[in-house]
Parts: C-alpha cells; sequence; structure tokens
C-alpha cells in the first residue's frame, strides 16, 4: 500500500481470511492514518474497504461481539470505533489521552465487552464501546506504554509492557496495580497472554530477548529466546499451540519458537525489507499468519514451521 | 500529532532507502521535520464521527481455538 507504513494486523475472529491493518502516512511520524480491511481468496489479498483517520492508526482490534466493528486507535489519543458495513466512518471517537495511543485491545472472555487503551501519557483507560467516557483510568507506569493486553482466561485481567521497563498486571476491579515485573533492562514493546497457560505471559524488548513470565513467581523468566539482533516491536502466542511464540522485529524478520523445545528457534521469515511492526496468527488456520511493516507491504502466509507437525 | 520528533523510534534508523517513488525515507523524514519543514505529500483530513448505530451482527461468536480444546485451564506445557 503505496504511502503507508503498517503499524498493526489482526485478523478477524469471525471471518476466516479477512485481516485488518492500521497504518500511518510518513512512519507515523505525521500525516494521516489508514484502516484496511483485507479479503484473502484464491488469488490473493483484496482490498474490501479502507478508512482513513486525520492521525496516524497504531493498532486495531476486531469486537467480539459484532463481526462488522473494529476499533483503532491514533497518534492524536483518540480511539475510533469503526463499521465495515458502513462506507464512511468511524461510528465513535473517544478522545480523551493526551498523547499518541499505541495500544488497543477488545476483551476476550465472555459475558463482557470491554476495551482497554494504552498511551504515551503513561496511562490506560478502560472503555465500554457503547459509553463515549472511559470507565477508569489506570496510573502507575513511568513511562509510555507500548502494549495492553487482556488475558483470555482471566475475566477483568490485562498486562500491560512500558518504556518503564516493566510489565504490568492489572484488574479492572481496581486502580492500583496487581503486579509489577521489572522484566527487562529496556524498554518493553510488546507483551502477549500463553493461551493454554493463564499464568504466563511473554515479553518482547529492545533488548532483542523475549522473556517468558509466570505469575506465579516473577522473580525470574522461565525462559528467555535469543536470536532477533534489534530490538522486538510485537509477540504473539500460537492460538493453537500451547508452547509457540512469533516475534517480529526491527531487524524486519518474523521468528517463530516453541519455547519447550532446547533449540526453541524454529524458522526465522526474512520477507520484509523494513520494520516489520504488525503481527497476527490467525485464530482459524493452525499454519497462517499475517504480519505488515514500514516497507509498505502487508503478507499473509504460513510458515513452514507451522506446517510441519509439532 | 503534538511533537512530530518527540517519537522515540526504539531501534535504529533503517539504512536503506525506500526504492517506491511516492514514499519518502524515514531519515530524509526526520531530517525535514528537524529543518522545521513541511512534509511532502501530508494528507490532511478532518474526519469526525459519524455517531451511527453499528450493522446488526448476525453471525455467532466462534469459540477460540484454546476454548475448543475443553480446558480453558490447561496444565503449564513440560
Amino acid at each position: 500500500v503505496p504511502g503507508r507504513h503498517g503499524y498493526a494486523a489482526e485478523f478477524s475472529p469471525y471471518l476466516p481470511g479477512r485481516l485488518a491493518c492500521a497504518a500511518a502516512q510518513h512512519y507515523g511520524i505525521a500525516g494521516c492514518g489508514t484502516l484496511l480491511i483485507l479479503d484473502q481468496n484464491e488469488s490473493g489479498l483484496r482490498l474490501f474497504r479502507s478508512f482513513d483517520w486525520n492521525d496516524g492508526l497504531f493498532d486495531v482490534t476486531w469486537s467480539e461481539n459484532n463481526e462488522h466493528v473494529l476499533v483503532t486507535c491514533s497518534g492524536d489519543g483518540s480511539l475510533q470505533l469503526w463499521d465495515t458495513a458502513k462506507a464512511t466512518g468511524p461510528l465513535q471517537v473517544y478522545k480523551e489521552h493526551t498523547q499518541e495511543v499505541y495500544s488497543v485491545d477488545w476483551s476476550q472472555t465472555r459475558g463482557e465487552q470491554l476495551v482497554v487503551s494504552g498511551s504515551w501519557d503513561q496511562t490506560v483507560k478502560l472503555w465500554d464501546p457503547t459509553v463515549g467516557k472511559s470507565l477508569c483510568t489506570f496510573r502507575g507506569h513511568e513511562s509510555v506504554i507500548y502494549s495492553t493486553i487482556w488475558s483470555p482466561h482471566i475475566p477483568g485481567c490485562f498486562a500491560s509492557a512500558s518504556g518503564d521497563q516493566t510489565l504490568r498486571i492489572w484488574d479492572v476491579k481496581s486502580t492500583g496495580v496487581k503486579i509489577v515485573v521489572p522484566a527487562h533492562q529496556a524498554e518493553i514493546l510488546s507483551c502477549d497472554w500463553c493461551k493454554y497457560n493463564e499464568n504466563l505471559l511473554v515479553t518482547g524488548a529492545v533488548d532483542c530477548s523475549l522473556r517468558g513470565w509466570d505469575l506465579r513467581n516473577v522473580r525470574q523468566p522461565v525462559f528467555e529466546l535469543l536470536g532477533h539482533t534489534y530490538a522486538i516491536r510485537r509477540v504473539k502466542f500460537s492460538p493453537f499451540h500451547a508452547s509457540v511464540l512469533a516475534s517480529c522485529s526491527y531487524d524486519f524478520t518474523v521468528r517463530f519458537w516453541n519455547f519447550s523445545k532446547p533449540d526453541p528457534l524454529l524458522e526465522t521469515v526474512e520477507h520484509h525489507t523494513e520494520f516489520t511492526c504488525g503481527l497476527d496468527l490467525s485464530l482459524q488456520s493452525p499454519t497462517q499468519v499475517a504480519d505488515c511493516a514500514w516497507d509498505e507491504t502487508i503478507k499473509i502466509y504460513d510458515p513452514a514451521c507451522l506446517t510441519m507437525p509439532a | 500529532m503534538e511533537q512530530p520528533g518527540g517519537r522515540s523510534c526504539s531501534g535504529p534508523s533503517p539504512a536503506p532507502e525506500d526504492a517506491a517513488p511516492a514514499s519518502v525515507s524515514l531519515a530524509q523524514l526526520l531530517q525535514l521535520v528537524q529543518q522545521g519543514r513541511e512534509l511532502p505529500g501530508v494528507e490532511k483530513r478532518h474526519i469526525t464521527a459519524t455517531h451511527g448505530e453499528p450493522t446488526s451482527s448476525r453471525l455467532p461468536r466462534r469459540p477460540k481455538p484454546w476454548e475448543a480444546a475443553g480446558s480453558a485451564r490447561a496444565p503449564a506445557p513440560p
């Protein structure tokens, strides 16, 4: 997509082959943003619809209760609610953060429809998309927040990763943090929860390492994965394999790991020519991966390591 | 965006220039910003919310792969 630098990609939880990509003009430094809705068919990726926003878009999350709805977040400090079935949008804009919002996530546990946002203003905010004002603001981080992710198992529980070098665990029932993990001696750009172990998370940091953390004992990591040669921009646990995860980096690669193996690096994919920022693993296909990068491309592929039996 | 120069790019600037003619390289952009000059082709928008209602959902929620596995609280991997 010429002139747009991809920041985030997310597969739809409803529609196989549908992918949303949040992008910014000029690497996100200035200019507008675009939300791209793509559909995959036999001949490749087709643009279903795109929506522009006034500032760069840095993250995207699909609704868990409506296949048409998604939320993005922007350099102007606001969140946007979009409807893919409408030609223009957004439906709603939520403006409270005072600096860039780098992360949004829609809750995955049933019975609640909540969105969490993480900002460079050092706060996390909780939103009900049907309400115009945030429900709650969480303070504690001492630097920019790069990632905020709901637990897939524990309702109301989410994690945040920050430039203050900590991973923090929160519960919506109180504004004070539950657990602070000094996970790295560098900024932490990404975190994710294991889908098969409710106590396990992974962090990815500027020190080029991935570390696994068991919330029952956070004094030392339960694994460390080395191999990337520049900062890790995003990490995601596999929806299908308990010990498999994927990471993308400023070293332009995407790497796949199985932390239960003595030699955990499964595969390195080098198909981008710029910082790779967006990464997602399909919820419908155990082998499919999407990524996007500042080389203005979005790719969907099936890496060899996932197509082979575990 | 309040401070174009304030973004912390947590990693080195890419060395190779972007080949596509429609794009400006990151290094060139940062130079323009530092010089206080206008960035080429910055597309300004004035988009606002429509305040419409979302299109009704017709699809049932799909279980996640880890939910379909039966136990949502699987033991820690070996």
